[in-house]
């Protein structure tokens, strides 16, 4: 490529990036906060959060595992997925325990089960249980929570899970 | 009118110092970067899940339904060798097309469960920028190194052409605009940050306490927060002035260096103590790294030069039929380990990079202001001796 053709292109190039910026700028100045468009969207980054000040205890469900060589492991949600994909683990944690539902229940621990399998790295899995386990906070002390000393434990729910 | 364009054309095509060189190690950097990424996570773990808890987006309707978790992890394993053959410089332009159509795709089938918003940097923005601007794979790649041996058209790492800037350029302009929008929203319409007055100290509360239930270090300042709750007003307005001066980063210089090094503390902060994940938009800062200078630190020192000579030897078509097979070989395992090489079998977390970042950007921004300090009490002191 000789230098006139190099030169040249690099000015088409050039134009080509400023009006894709010009463009995504436009497009994301049109939408606002909207991610309807995903995956253009204007970082609408914690626009409308709401957070409230943590009450005097706080309650995590932990996933029980019975594991086919006898032996039992405790899981949180956070060891399931990657903690930027939570929400993922929470809509099974949440499926699994529904009360209301036979069939999303069903749906949830067959999908809890696929995600312990793969967070455990095995499928030799017996049976999952679900406890919600309590602690009290002390917003007054650094770390809030003593995680050695929860108030209760209780059990939520548990299944077999299908060879 | 035609002063202002003329005024944009002259900020886009400075010469930047080893901007060839810089872009091409940045290709490197980014590849490496988003296998990292990718194997935090297997994409086939969606399948099955119950109810989504978003409305699917239009953009899902682009894609195959995902119903099965060996059609996804197929997906992943394309992306995976795609980025592969990026790393090693291998057909470029493709390698970027592809990462671009399989990493969006990747993400998009996540939307329905949350959305990551610095991810789009990752995913969608910087390689789309790549591959308009077309220059990544002009240095350090397998196919510059076939260029230079047909004809001899390749680029010097050393090269400060416009050009090769341009990537860097646009990512400056992107965060430019995506800060500032991301300020603006939290003030008007729907934004609380104005509205509620202690809101980030409730969230800074939150998380201390989700910390430490996931065993990580709790806000050391949550006591505090806990008791003076009427300062998160000038914080939330802190962070809201913060973001809207991203279009600093527009100024050359020491103003944008000094930017960068706030955002990083800024961003580190988040992460390890709002323990807000917003890894993407590394993307976007690494493009404005000089990775040539500090190559240049090493290559001087020309380590291995048997090795060196010997893999030289070998020459383009030997290497980039190893990097084909090596782009297959890993793509086929990364369900089956490959993926855990790249996270050190669990040690490089989401969190991993802003414990590295957090240090060298606060030293940094301590040692700008030292150096300043001194050149500055250096010159009064030969202004007042002569």
């Amino acid at each position: 490529m000789n230098r006139t053709a190099r030169r040249a292109g690099d000015v088409v190039r050039l134009r080509a990036v400023q009006l894709l910026l010009l463009l995504l700028t436009g497009v994301w100045l049109w939408l606002g906060g909207s991610e309807r468009y995903w995956p253009i969207v204007g970082w609408p980054m914690y626009d409308a959060l709401t957070a409230a000040r943590p009450d005097e205890s706080v309650a995590r469900v932990y996933v029980r595992v019975w594991m086919g060589d006898g032996s039992r492991r405790t899981l949180r949600q956070a060891d399931l997925v990657e903690y930027s994909r939570a929400p993922l683990a929470g809509a099974s944690v949440n499926a699994a325990m529904d009360q209301h539902n036979p069939r999303r229940r069903a749906a949830g621990q067959a999908h809890l089960a696929s995600l312990v399998m793969r967070a455990l790295g095995t499928a030799a899995i017996d049976s999952i249980a679900l406890s919600q386990t309590v602690w009290a906070v002390r917003l007054g002390q650094v770390p809030p929570v003593d995680l050695a000393r929860p108030l209760s434990s209780v059990p939520i729910a548990a299944f077999a899970v299908p060879r | 009118m035609n002063r202002v364009l003329t005024h944009i054309d002259g900020w886009f095509t400075r010469p930047s110092a080893n901007a060839a060189g810089q872009v091409g190690l940045y290709r490197i950097v980014f590849g490496l970067g988003y296998l990292w990424h990718v194997s935090l996570f297997d994409v086939g773990a969606i399948v099955g899940a119950p109810n989504p808890p978003r409305e699917a987006l239009p953009f899902l309707q682009l894609v195959p339904s995902a119903t099965s978790s060996g059609a996804l992890q197929g997906l992943e394993m394309v992306l995976v060798g795609a980025l592969v053959l990026l790393v090693a410089g291998l057909w470029v332009p493709m390698s970027t097309a592809v990462v671009l159509v399989a990493g969006i795709a990747r993400e998009g089938y996540f939307s329905q469960f949350d959305i990551e918003n610095g991810n789009l940097m990752l995913v969608f923005l910087i390689p789309l920028l790549a591959l308009v601007s077309s220059v990544w794979g002009e240095t350090y790649s397998l196919d510059a190194w076939r260029y230079r041996r047909r004809d001899g058209t390749a680029s010097e790492s050393t090269n400060d052409a416009w050009s090769f800037a341009l990537l860097a350029r646009a990512s400056i302009v992107l965060l430019a605009v995506l800060f500032p929008i991301a300020g603006i929203l939290k003030m008007t319409g729907n934004g609380t940050w104005l509205r509620d007055g202690s809101l980030l100290p409730a969230l800074m509360l939150e998380r201390s306490v989700d910390a430490s239930l996931m065993g990580w270090f709790a806000n050391p300042l949550g006591p505090w927060f806990a008791t003076h709750a009427s300062w998160g007003i000038w914080l939330q307005a802190g962070v809201i002035v913060f973001e809207l001066s991203f279009v600093l980063l527009l100024m050359g210089g020491t103003v944008r260096r000094v930017m960068l090094g706030f955002a990083m503390v800024f961003h580190a902060l988040s992460a390890l103590v709002l323990l807000v994940s917003f890894n993407g938009v590394l993307a976007a800062y690494g493009t404005l790294v000089d990775w040539e200078s500090g190559w240049q630190q090493i290559r001087v020192r020309r380590p291995l030069p048997a090795l060196r000579q010997r893999a030289g030897a070998l020459g383009p078509f030997v290497w980039s039929v190893g990097a084909g097979v090596l782009a297959v070989a890993i793509a086929f395992s990364w369900h089956q380990g490959a993926a855990d090489v790249f996270n050190v079998w669990g040690l490089l977390t989401w969190r991993t990079p802003w414990l590295v970042v957090a240090p060298v950007a606060i030293v940094g921004l301590l040692w700008r202001q030292w150096r300043a300090s001194s050149l500055h009490a250096q010159r009064t002191k030969q202004r007042r001796g002569g």
